[in-house]
């Protein structure tokens, strides 16, 4: 369970280049499952963890 | 990628978990998986996902823009770092940093049982006094149990900061704080019980000022506040 606190301010990160129609830190981010190649399902979000994720090419691992 | 791997206990105890995105056919990626020797939880997504995320390149549409998304529990997403050149990638230790700032900004936070937020005394939980002795001023701050504030190596909650009217000569040493690692948050550079500051003054007359302070708790923070003192 979680609950809001006494916020201090926190800013958004934004960084990189400039990506119009790209969302936007803050917002809510598209809900979505995936599935790892081991078969595991990974919620977005995660009602335990943030979830990072890293687009990638395979060529520029 | 070497950079995630390389830090995936302190993904853990950022209380984060890492997926890596990839167009490529889960044979080719369990191959270059199994090639590199990485550790990191990898899914093959087709372009459709990144195409509705407004993250794919428009010239070669199977791929996304190398981009890393931090999303926080409560779906809101805290960090995105894109770059339109795939040489270019967001460092590790930098999403790392955003989200232990995040969370200690304290949008979101676990209960841990009782006290609730809203029970805690943050008023009650910090006592300043001053006294003078000659052009020494001594603030002994009284951080009740359970909470800490933070010395100077503490890099994400507020350390303390003493300012002097009128006085910017004025030193006052701040402790660094003594190292604490909270559960899923890092370490932290806190002070607790007692603290005393030792306010040397370079000016005759009476002495008010500052405090720049930061209550929090091993699962909560209050705002950074400052507190007015006086030694006359």
């Amino acid at each position: 369970m979680t609950t809001a606190a006494s916020a201090a301010p926190f800013d958004y990160v934004v960084r990189g280049d400039v990506l119009e129609g790209a969302p936007s830190p803050g917002d809510a981010f598209p809900t979505t499952t995936l599935t790892t190649l081991d078969g595991a399902s990974v919620d977005v979000p995660d009602a335990d963890r943030y979830v990072i994720l890293e687009l990638i090419r395979s060529a520029d691992w | 990628m070497r950079d995630w791997d390389s830090k995936k206990d302190s993904v853990d105890a950022a209380g984060a978990r890492l997926v890596v995105l990839s167009p490529d056919a889960p044979g080719v990626l369990r191959e270059a998986i199994r090639a590199k020797g990485l550790k990191a939880d990898f899914a093959a997504v087709d372009e459709e996902l990144w195409a509705r995320w407004g993250l794919a390149n428009p010239k070669r549409p199977r791929l996304p823009h190398p981009t890393t998304l931090v999303i926080a529990r409560d779906g809101r997403l805290v960090l995105r770092e894109t770059h339109v050149n795939y040489r270019e990638r967001a460092d590790a230790a930098s999403v790392l940093a955003a989200i232990a700032a995040h969370r200690a900004s304290g949008e979101l936070v676990e209960e841990q049982g009782p006290p609730a937020p809203e029970e805690l005394d943050w008023d009650g939980a910090l006592t300043v006094r001053a006294a003078r002795s000659g052009a020494t001023v001594t603030l002994t701050l009284e951080v009740a149990p359970g909470f800490h504030v933070y010395g100077t190596k503490e890099e994400t909650g507020r350390p303390l900061a003493v300012r002097v009217d009128g006085d910017p000569g004025a030193a006052t040493p701040i402790p660094e704080g003594n190292r604490k690692d909270l559960d899923g948050l890092g370490a932290s550079w806190v002070l607790d019980g007692t603290v005393t500051l030792a306010v040397t003054l370079s000016k005759d007359g009476p002495a008010t000022g500052d405090l720049d302070v930061q209550l929090c708790t091993e699962s909560l923070c209050s705002r950074p506040q400052t507190r007015r003192w006086s030694a006359p």
